[in-house]
């Protein structure tokens, strides 16, 4: 749209300077649109974030206080492996499988 | 006999009852053992004779009993003989006697479940005539007792007046709908700008998509335990607080002491849950707006708000009505966040009463008035919308 326009007024001088403004508002509200989806997306994966690095932590580090801010640190498969190997997790992921 | 009629006993007898209903309240059973064993007269008799009269003692690996002694009968002009039957049935034919401390070898084990022969007043007529144990209550000396229930069905409002007046009632009632209250504006109005953001048409805005829907896939279990990890007293909040130099010591947040932490944590878990199913219909709504109608608003220099105002909300109507009734109905219902973050006492949903009534109490007919009681809520509240967007549309119209 802002083309086509622009192709016939380049001329005038006022028309351009309309057009910087309406450019710079869409950019600015480009701007916000992006930042409104990150911080979304950011509420929504950071609780993601906390369990998974739970899950992929050593147990010591699960029950330690304060935790690591930064996630996966230090990574391990000893929980995972315990949840894995416990007992009742087969049994019951074919249940859910099969009612599914 | 209807329920609660007092009945006088006159006999009772025992007949087969089969396994899955021993559970039933008020059903007094019995065992009766076929016994094999050798009489004063050195002669071998085999019958029937209830548990009572048998003392265990051995039994196999699977818990069943193979042998025994007769007991002593008590009593000064009791018969000092323990008689054996010829079927499992006190009427029946007695085939032989056993002495006290006779031992026995027990060849099969019957539960039977008790029959009364009752006796009692039904519309000023009094009728006779043998019940099952499970339908009466025994009072005090066992000669009387009340029927406490029927197979025929008979309609009371004693478990609704159980359910009202029960103490968790009514904060199980106002803390849902506070719940609902906090939870439904916040998540519309979060929905909404999430669904503008992803038809927004920007470069990448696909991925907002399927990051905000990630939430749709977590089980609510699962929820709970990701917000009970964020909220416990050396949970992700602490550590951050902490860590900035807000606090100087971890809060506990999830107590009794502090129940207006639980109900937040519970809010924000439901927030981040269940917005994205709401998205999701909003999405749909919005791409069957059609685009002529957003560009024309555009050109003539409608701002954003304008836009969501008085174009897409208005268009948006259905789409949210349908969002509207589906989450209200869902929140009614809300049950494992509550129970993970609270323990399901401090806190205390109507899900979570029925739980309880059902589960903890065994009170099957109070957990299902909950249910229904529920069920009424959910059908009020979307009658409730429905006859409100009509209202407006004709309104309008």
């Amino acid at each position: 749209m802002t083309t086509a326009v622009e192709a016939k007024v380049s001329v005038s001088p006022e028309v351009k300077a309309v057009h910087r403004r309406m450019r710079r508002r869409q950019a600015l509200a480009r701007g916000l649109t992006y930042l409104v989806g990150i911080l979304i997306s950011l509420w929504v994966l950071i609780p993601i974030i906390f369990i998974a690095s739970m899950a992929l932590t050593t147990p010591a580090m699960v029950r330690a206080y304060p935790k690591s801010i930064l996630p996966f640190i230090p990574f391990s498969t000893a929980t995972m492996e315990f949840f894995l190997n416990s007992r009742g997790i087969l049994p019951g992921i074919r249940n859910s499988v099969v009612v599914a | 006999l209807p329920r609660g009629t007092t009945v006088s006993i006159l006999d009772r007898e025992g007949n087969f009852v089969s396994p899955e209903e021993l559970g039933l309240t008020n059903l007094i059973a019995e065992d009766w053992f076929r016994v094999r064993a050798v009489d004063s007269d050195g002669q071998e008799i085999e019958g029937w004779t209830p548990e009572r009269r048998v003392r265990v003692r051995e039994t196999d690996d699977a818990g069943a009993p193979f042998s025994g002694t007769i007991r002593p009968i008590l009593g000064a002009d009791a018969d000092p003989l323990t008689p054996l039957y010829a079927e499992a049935d006190d009427d029946s034919q007695v085939v032989g006697r056993l002495e006290s401390q006779d031992p026995v070898q027990i060849q099969e084990v019957v539960t039977l479940e008790l029959w009364f022969l009752v006796q009692g007043q039904s519309e000023g007529e009094t009728v006779e005539g043998w019940t099952q144990s499970r339908f009466v209550r025994l009072l005090g000396d066992q000669t009387q007792g009340r029927i406490e229930q029927g197979n025929t069905g008979q309609f009371t409002t004693r478990y609704v007046e159980r359910m009202v007046s029960d103490r968790f009632f009514m904060p199980a009632l106002r803390t849902t709908m506070l719940l609902i209250v906090m939870i439904i504006p916040v998540q519309f109005v979060l929905a909404i700008i999430m669904a503008l953001v992803i038809q927004a048409n920007l470069k990448g805005s696909g991925v907002f998509l399927y990051i905000f829907a990630i939430a749709l896939g977590v089980s609510d279990l699962a929820v709970g335990i990701v917000w009970y990890s964020i909220f416990t007293h050396f949970g992700y909040l602490n550590t951050i607080l902490q860590g900035i130099g807000v606090i100087n010591a971890p809060v506990t947040y999830l107590s009794a002491a502090s129940r207006h932490w639980i109900i937040i944590a519970i809010w924000l878990a439901e927030v981040w849950r269940s917005t994205s199913i709401v998205m999701v219909i909003v999405v749909a709504g919005l791409q069957a707006i059609s685009r002529e109608v957003l560009e024309a608003s555009e050109v003539f220099g409608a701002s954003l708000w304008q836009r969501v105002r008085y174009i897409i909300l208005p268009l948006l109507r259905p789409s949210l009505q349908v969002a509207l009734i589906l989450r209200t109905i869902l929140a009614f219902q809300v049950f494992a966040v509550v129970i993970v973050l609270s323990g399901g006492d401090v806190v205390t949903v109507l899900a979570n009463e029925t739980y309880r009534q059902y589960y903890d109490l065994r009170n099957f007919n109070v957990a299902a008035a909950y249910a229904s009681f529920i069920l009424l809520l959910s059908l009020v509240s979307a009658f409730f919308y429905l006859q409100a967007v009509r209202t407006q549309e004709e309104a309008v119209t």
